[in-house]
């Protein structure tokens, strides 16, 4: 199956900016192992379904309050702040 | 002492140091000073943690009880965090993130008084079988230094292939343990999915990933997986079954196991002298009292697709946080917020994450989700069904690790001519088994070749068995670390 990309939507959705020329370098690759994975189609898998093994079933773990990091700790990470905030930028657009 | 120290195996070391008879500064200055002499070519580590090693070697000399791991260099996967040590995941996005808490796998291993020489290059956020992908370096194979170690575990086995950690952490996804094992000369250990605990891995596809030892023996491996394993309240995946003692159970018999095997057939694309190790590997354990039997695992083929469907969706989902916003890069200036989050992550990823990332948002959007993702779903459960009818059969299935012996670094430009490298072990992380790789031979180039054996789900013991039992009766040459000048 051939598919062609629409590489502008997808670069919208996953956050990324390509210049054109990365995008014409990426194109060819991407439909190629689009096109690769395609070969799942020759299975028939009408009959199957999903089921989680016992084995790996999830646990949750009990439900408590428990201290969680210092507001110190978690800012010292951060790319940007103010006092005790992480300064993002503005997040409402106009004018 | 400095040449003889590096010599010394796991056990010895832990016994030394326990009975006071070589103290933890002389292996920390041994491993250090060999570092020096080899990183430069080399080139495993990201970061050199010399002065953490030192300081924990100095208080473990003056400590009365010594724990399990007692004075042990190891390297850890530098997308396992380590708090207060900088942990990059070979991403720029993440160059400078110094994370505020252990994983799980490292309070263990800090708990059994190891110590962390180092932090080791990956493949970015651990995409690749090569460690070409770091956006650092390239980490060089030390058995030939033109030559790539593997990946994305390539830095954490090139530390333990040049002696410069004595032990090392790495994480699979999709073979990034078993791969540079096999192409390093190591054993590279990937548990049952559930077996060790994901917390403080830097996620890359979660259902998949699972952390792992590299070392140069059976039993080495054998020991960490012990102490790193078991359940933790932090990762629900992880599973509660008791932690069987492996380092116990080593010499029992194998006398009579029921291998599984691939007939010739089924391996056509391997190269001759894997093929011809891992048949010769088949014949004497036959001589030896087991039992072969060939399976077919008819969608093995179907397994690398279905893979580069789950796990870059997984990736486009999990690597979403890296938005500039609360640690790692943030792209500079004044921009709107929807700007700010793309330059950030235009800059801070590399190209084969970025290709993944696109590869997961395309099987994942809206009008191909079924087709794709979906469908990769029900045959990821096909395959474990197969796993699981077979494993009815045999009681341990025998593949070789690599369809190919170490290739050249530059050599596989185009993305699935890397992709293949991972034909053998893709299948296992999506059934969630447990595997290994152990060196059983050599090219005439003098470069390792793997084995790989995997067991049925929580059946670790009985793959780490064969794999003693083959280390120590089976394999005849191809042992000896060869220090290779670059051509």
């Amino acid at each position: 199956m051939s598919y062609e990309f629409d590489l502008d939507h997808l670069c919208e959705l996953a956050r990324l900016y390509l210049d054109p020329e990365e995008k014409e370098r990426l194109r060819p690759q991407l439909e190629k192992i689009v096109a690769w994975v395609s070969q799942l189609r020759e299975l028939p898998l009408a009959e199957t379904r999903v089921e989680l093994q016992e084995e790996l079933r999830l646990t949750l773990r009990p439900d408590l309050v428990k201290p969680s990091f210092p507001l110190k700790v978690v800012l010292e990470a951060a790319p940007e702040k103010d006092e005790s905030f992480i300064k993002v930028p503005r997040v409402i657009e106009g004018k | 002492m400095s040449r003889a120290i590096i010599e010394l195996n796991l056990m010895e070391i832990v016994n030394f140091v326990r009975r006071g008879e070589i103290k933890a500064s002389e292996v920390v200055e041994a491993y250090l000073n060999n570092i020096k002499e080899k990183e430069s070519q080399v080139k495993a580590f990201i970061t050199v943690t010399e002065e953490y090693a030192w300081q924990k070697a100095k208080s473990l000399d003056e400590k009365k009880e010594k724990g399990r791991l007692a004075g042990v260099p190891i390297a850890i996967k530098d997308n396992i965090l380590t708090a207060g040590i900088r942990t990059t995941c070979a991403s720029k996005i993440l160059e400078n993130y110094i994370p505020p808490y252990n994983a799980t796998v490292v309070e263990r291993l800090l708990a059994e008084d190891a110590i962390i020489i180092g932090k080791t290059n990956l493949d970015e956020f651990a995409m690749g079988s090569s460690t070409e992908n770091s956006a650092f370096f390239p980490t060089r194979n030390p058995y030939d230094l033109n030559k790539v170690p593997g990946g994305s575990s390539g830095g954490s086995a090139a530390a333990v292939a040049a002696r410069e950690a004595l032990a090392a952490l790495g994480s699979d996804t999709g073979g990034s343990i078993r791969q540079p094992a096999a192409f390093c000369g190591l054993v590279g250990v990937k548990p049952t999915y559930g077996r060790v605990s994901r917390y403080g891995l830097v996620a890359f596809a979660s259902s998949l990933d699972q952390i792992g030892p590299l070392t140069r023996s059976v039993e080495e491996a054998s020991l960490l997986l012990e102490i790193i394993a078991g359940n933790d309240p932090h990762d629900s995946t992880s599973s509660k079954l008791p932690v069987p003692e492996y380092t116990q159970g080593l010499d029992q018999g194998v006398s009579g196991l029921k291998i599984g095997y691939l007939i010739e057939e089924k391996i056509k694309e391997v190269s001759p002298e894997i093929k011809s190790a891992y048949f010769s590997l088949l014949h004497s354990l036959e001589k030896e009292g087991l039992i072969l039997e060939p399976v077919d695992l008819r969608l093995w083929a179907y397994a690398l697709p279905c893979y580069y469907i789950i796990a870059p969706s997984e990736a486009s989902s999990n690597l979403a946080r890296y938005d500039g916003v609360r640690y790692g890069f943030r792209y500079p200036g004044e921009h709107s917020l929807r700007t700010m989050y793309s330059l950030t992550r235009t800059v801070g990823f590399g190209p084969e994450v970025k290709r993944r990332i696109l590869i997961g948002t395309f099987a994942l959007s809206a009008g191909y989700y079924e087709a794709y993702y979906g469908r990769a779903r029900l045959v990821r459960r096909l395959i474990t069904q197969e796993f699981q009818e077979t494993f009815k059969r045999v009681d341990l299935i025998l593949t070789p690790t690599t369809p190919e012996p170490p290739f050249n670094l530059g050599a596989k430009m185009d993305p699935i001519a890397m992709y293949l490298s991972d034909y053998f072990t893709v299948a296992v992380n999506l059934a969630g088994l447990p595997a290994l790789s152990l060196p059983i031979d050599s090219t005439g180039e003098g470069l390792p070749i793997g084995l790989q054996i995997i067991a049925p789900l929580f059946e670790e013991a009985r793959m780490l068995n064969l794999a003693f039992f083959i280390e120590n009766k089976v394999k005849s040459k191809g042992k000896n670390f060869i220090w290779k000048e670059e051509k």
